[in-house]
């Protein structure tokens, strides 16, 4: 069936009775001290976005005490330790804790909406992932209550944060704890790439999808490829930390500047990765507001992507003034520049909509909003392309221009979409729509405080105000810019609290919503409940509710797809990537607390692990594996339930294996993921060598181990990955149990582990330490990261092997073997890729 | 089901064709550069190694995404792409086109850089 074919009938109605009951028994939300194990994607992403907006609080409390601080010169309000701990857990809470979660958030909350999904594809993930991060970061953020916070900017460059210069656990924290959060993002970005391109309704092809989706999608993307490199970043800072292993250390051949590049590949992509969903969210109001379909959909697609792939060329733009060649410079420089034309047709798109707007735009709230994003958004992009401009960044470079210059893209480009979003979607998940007339007053009092404290900070960095200080004499003149900005972000505080005031007054959480005020053509309009529409539409168009007559009475009245749950339990459509064609009926989980258990546990690993609480910190991981088992136990049902009639005749199968399967899709994300790390470790690896080739071997450290040696790993390794696809091979026929497939799998993993422990032992034997050298440090850290994957590989081999011998993996149901074979194979192609390089750059330079 | 063959990988790599040149391009030029002024290698056989390497990349880049440009379909065969048929299709090659039309731009704002600035000096 392809989406031009005739959409009806799809379902006769009225529809049988007690149909609806089953549907909203089957999706019915715990409540009470059960609340916690809920796994609905409304309930969960309500809660993280309120999470991520008490972090956007405490953290704007954070911002308060510092403009207190400067409100005049020679000041001690705080004091410099303080001041220090209060900027550096205000940008990381802001970064971390806030801006990505709260996009996440959304994802979770309105993707599943805005595609007619009954939820995502892995609710428990996303659940983990939420817990995870309200546990990581609350914990995080109390460090600022009990002088344990970090305090070496957020961005924790070396040295200054290597023990020598920061000694105690407050770096720890930050490392650790973002280290941990991190992970909970992509866990969430892999939710998000699956349930875009996989759970979209039937006909509602990559030409058809709604901008938020494109924009989620590259979001989660640039999360994928950009996360990891931060994530190295902090395991070698805190192994540097806790080992001594000297990366970071320039006397022993490691560079400080490794960390600006991880970092700040990481860093700069972050800024777009905050972006460009908000960008989707005003391609999706602008429209509405102005009932017209949006002008120049392809471009703003164009421009969403190709923002997200230029970003990553741009992370030098932050290290100017390291002594990078000027040519260098130029490359990113032009790579600064090229990413303004996207930036910049997305803006001409939102104007041109509501020029060409069939309704005039009326002065709403979220109409009020976008504008004062447009207006300070634009300023903080013409601010960027201006220290884009090398000479230019030399003389303002870490100055409060530059402060000012990121506060107008990110509270433009970020918080006043954001604010938009609350007061035009609210209707979607209360009762209530928010008031008018307080959220102008929110938005005025925002706009006019945002402006007062931000934009004199212009011209105090142009004279001279450096970035992060604790205070400055009242000689040098920047006492009255100083005022004005403190006085600008208490009325911008003041337009928070009123907002705060408004959800308090007419904020009720209901899951039919009110309706569709604004009058929008997208899915997430239609009338729903706690399963989310009663149907699955089929679509054809961009706006199906402006298109397509009726839709929303044949939905609600259960004419579309999946009008029932066939298969007894919570279920959705599975589509293709491509036109979303009708695939399969994918079986999902329902509330548990598995998954909370293991974010507890996971947490606590993290967590103990900071503290040096080692044994107690190794329980923790153990029990937070255990509950991961439990959890996915509970999974890969089988084909048990058969094929299920979806309503136009179309009849699907409840289950699936093989790389079309959703589980596989999953598995290849986080196999990116893993690759990402590792080309980051790559490059460290080379970064390292250039700077401190007299650190190399063979001519100043021991030469690797001879070339049988990593032969014998490489067998163990590619054997290793035999004895799992034989395993594959002999799975048993369902019903009945084989020996020879779990000892192939056990077998296999346990190929591996020798793999790695021969491969390690060899440098041992050299006489090669960690701690001698940078070389020495990265040799070992290449054992470290295969040691990472296989230890993945052995506990999934375990899990297989116990589902086997229960019966519950077998040739036909066998996902979970499958998903085990695709990591084993990759973590063989990594390790392989780590003796080539360990092994055989030293040879080349000998 | 669909019975067309074709992987989503080469989708991704189809659309992004234009991209991906651009990033191998700034990785060749900027990891080849930063590398021969660290080491000094400024010269092979008295010829200037690092303006004709940087030239000889960019070149390379622009002709490569010219092609793209111009043979989407050849693109999308070499890579085994699943663009869907009819209007999807069109819709996805159009989308390809503009991002490796962007691309080109990003390539040749790097390549001008080549002709302007010193090649190894450090500006401050």
């Amino acid at each position: 069936m392809s989406s031009n074919d005739p959409i009806m009938p799809i379902n006769p109605t009225p529809r049988p009775e007690g149909e609806q009951e089953e549907l909203l028994r089957i999706w019915a939300t715990p409540t009470g001290w059960r609340l916690p194990s809920a796994v609905n994607n409304t309930v969960i992403g309500l809660f993280y976005l309120g999470i991520a907006v008490l972090f956007f609080i405490l953290a704007g409390i954070l911002a308060l005490i510092m403009r207190t601080q400067l409100v005049h010169g020679d000041n001690d309000f705080v004091s410099q330790e303080l001041y220090n701990q209060l900027f550096t857990t205000h940008g990381t809470t802001m970064m971390f804790l806030f801006a990505v979660p709260a996009m996440e958030a959304l994802g979770v909350l309105l993707l599943p909406q805005m595609l007619a999904a009954r939820d995502l594809p892995f609710p428990r993930l996303s659940a983990f992932a939420i817990w995870a991060y309200v546990i990581g970061g609350l914990v995080f953020f109390s460090t600022i209550l009990y002088d344990l916070a970090p305090s070496g900017g957020w961005f924790m460059y070396p040295p200054l944060t290597l023990t020598a210069f920061s000694p105690g656990d407050n770096a720890d924290f930050w490392l650790l704890g973002i280290g941990f959060i991190e992970i909970s993002a992509i866990a969430g970005a892999v939710e998000i790439v699956v349930g875009v391109l996989r759970t979209r309704p039937p006909g509602m092809s990559l030409s058809k999808m709604p901008i938020f989706a494109w924009s989620m999608l590259v979001f989660a993307a640039m999360i994928i490829f950009a996360f990891p490199a931060v994530i190295l970043a902090t395991m070698l800072l805190e192994i540097e930390r806790a080992f001594g292993w000297p990366f970071f250390t320039a006397a022993t051949g490691g560079d400080p500047l490794l960390w600006q590049h991880l970092f700040w590949f990481f860093g700069h992509p972050e800024v777009y990765i905050i972006f460009l969903p908000a960008a989707g969210l005003v391609s999706m109001m602008v429209p509405a507001l102005v009932q017209t379909p949006l002008v120049g959909y392809r471009l703003i697609v164009l421009a969403l992507i190709a923002t997200g792939f230029f970003s990553f060329g741009l992370w030098v733009h932050h290290m100017f003034t390291t002594g990078i060649p000027g040519l260098s410079l130029a490359f990113f420089s032009a790579a600064s520049m090229t990413v303004a034309i996207p930036s910049g047709i997305q803006v001409f798109s939102w104007i041109a909509t509501i020029a060409a707007g069939r309704r005039r735009l009326r002065l709403t709230t979220p109409s009020l909003f976008i504008l004062g994003f447009l207006f300070i958004f634009v300023l903080g992009g013409l601010t960027g392309v201006m220290v884009a401009v090398v000479p230019f960044d030399f003389q303002a470079h870490d100055t409060y221009f530059v402060v000012a210059h990121f506060h107008y893209v990110l509270v433009g480009g970020m918080v006043f979409p954001l604010f938009a979003t609350f007061y035009f979607w609210a209707p979607m998940v209360s009762s209530r729509q928010l008031s008018e007339r307080l959220g102008k007053w929110a938005f005025w009092l925002m706009f006019s405080g945002f402006n007062i404290a931000f934009f004199p900070m212009h011209i105090t960095g142009l004279a001279g105000m450096p970035r992060r200080v604790w205070t400055y004499p009242s000689s040098l003149g920047w006492d009255l810019l100083n005022s004005i900005s403190t006085a600008g972000a208490f009325i911008l505080a003041a337009g928070v609290l009123v907002f705060l005031i408004d959800l308090a007054l007419n904020f009720r959480v209901s899951n039919a919503g009110a309706g569709n005020p604004w009058e929008g053509g997208t899915l997430e309009w239609l009338p729903g409940d706690v399963y989310s529409t009663r149907s699955i539409p089929h679509v054809t168009t961009r706006d199906p509710l402006w298109d397509q007559p009726n839709l929303s009475e044949e939905v609600e009245a259960g004419a579309h797809y999946l009008p029932g749950a066939p298969t007894g339990g919570r279920e959705t459509i599975v589509t293709s990537a491509v036109d979303a064609t009708p695939q399969y009926v994918m079986q999902m989980p329902g509330a548990g607390w598995s998954q909370v258990l293991a974010a507890v546990f996971t947490a606590a690993f993290f967590l103990l692990l900071t503290i040096k609480l080692v044994i107690p910190a190794i329980i923790g991981g153990v029990l937070a594996i255990v509950f991961c088992m439990v959890w996915v136990w509970q999974l890969d049902p089988g084909p048990r339930k058969g094929m299920v009639d979806i309503g136009a005749g179309i009849k699907l199968p409840t289950y699936f294996t093989g790389m079309q399967s959703h589980g596989a899709w999953a598995m290849v994300v986080l196999m990116l993921v893993s690759a990402s790390l590792y080309l980051a470790y790559v490059f460290s690896y080379l970064f390292l060598w250039t700077v401190s080739p007299d650190v190399w071997a063979p001519a100043n450290a021991p030469a690797p181990p001879p070339l049988w040696w990593p032969a014998v790993s490489a067998l163990l390794f590619v054997g290793g990955a035999a004895s799992i696809r034989l395993a594959g091979r002999l799975l048993p026929e369902p019903g009945r149990r084989t020996f020879a497939a779990p000892l192939l799998t056990l077998a296999g993993a346990a190929a591996l582990a020798a793999a790695v422990a021969w491969e390690l032992w060899g440098h041992y034997q050299t006489g090669l330490r960690p701690t001698d050298s940078a070389y020495g440090a990265m040799v070992y850290m290449a054992g470290v990261l295969a040691g990472q994957i296989v230890l993945a590989n052995m506990l999934m081999a375990l899990f297989t092997t116990v589902r086997m011998a229960a019966g519950r993996t077998d040739r036909e149901r066998r996902n979970s073997f499958d998903h085990t074979a695709q990591l084993v194979y990759y973590g063989v192609c990594q390790s392989l890729v780590g003796l080539v390089l360990i092994h055989g750059f030293p040879r080349l330079l000998g | 089901m669909s019975g067309r063959t074709g992987s989503m990988i080469g989708t991704f790599l189809f659309v992004l064709f234009g991209p991906l040149v651009w990033a191998g391009h700034l990785l060749a030029i900027y990891g080849s550069h930063a590398s021969l002024c660290e080491f000094g290698a400024l010269q092979l056989f008295g010829l200037p190694i690092v303006p004709i390497l940087l030239l000889v990349a960019t070149i390379g880049a622009l002709a490569l995404l010219a092609a793209g440009l111009c043979w989407p379909r050849r693109v999308q065969a070499l890579l085994r792409a699943d663009v869907g048929e009819g209007e999807e299709r069109g819709w996805l090659t159009r989308l390809m086109r503009l991002l490796t039309g962007l691309s080109l731009v990003g390539v040749a704002y790097a390549g001008v850089a080549i002709m302007l600035v010193p090649i190894c000096l450090p500006l401050r």
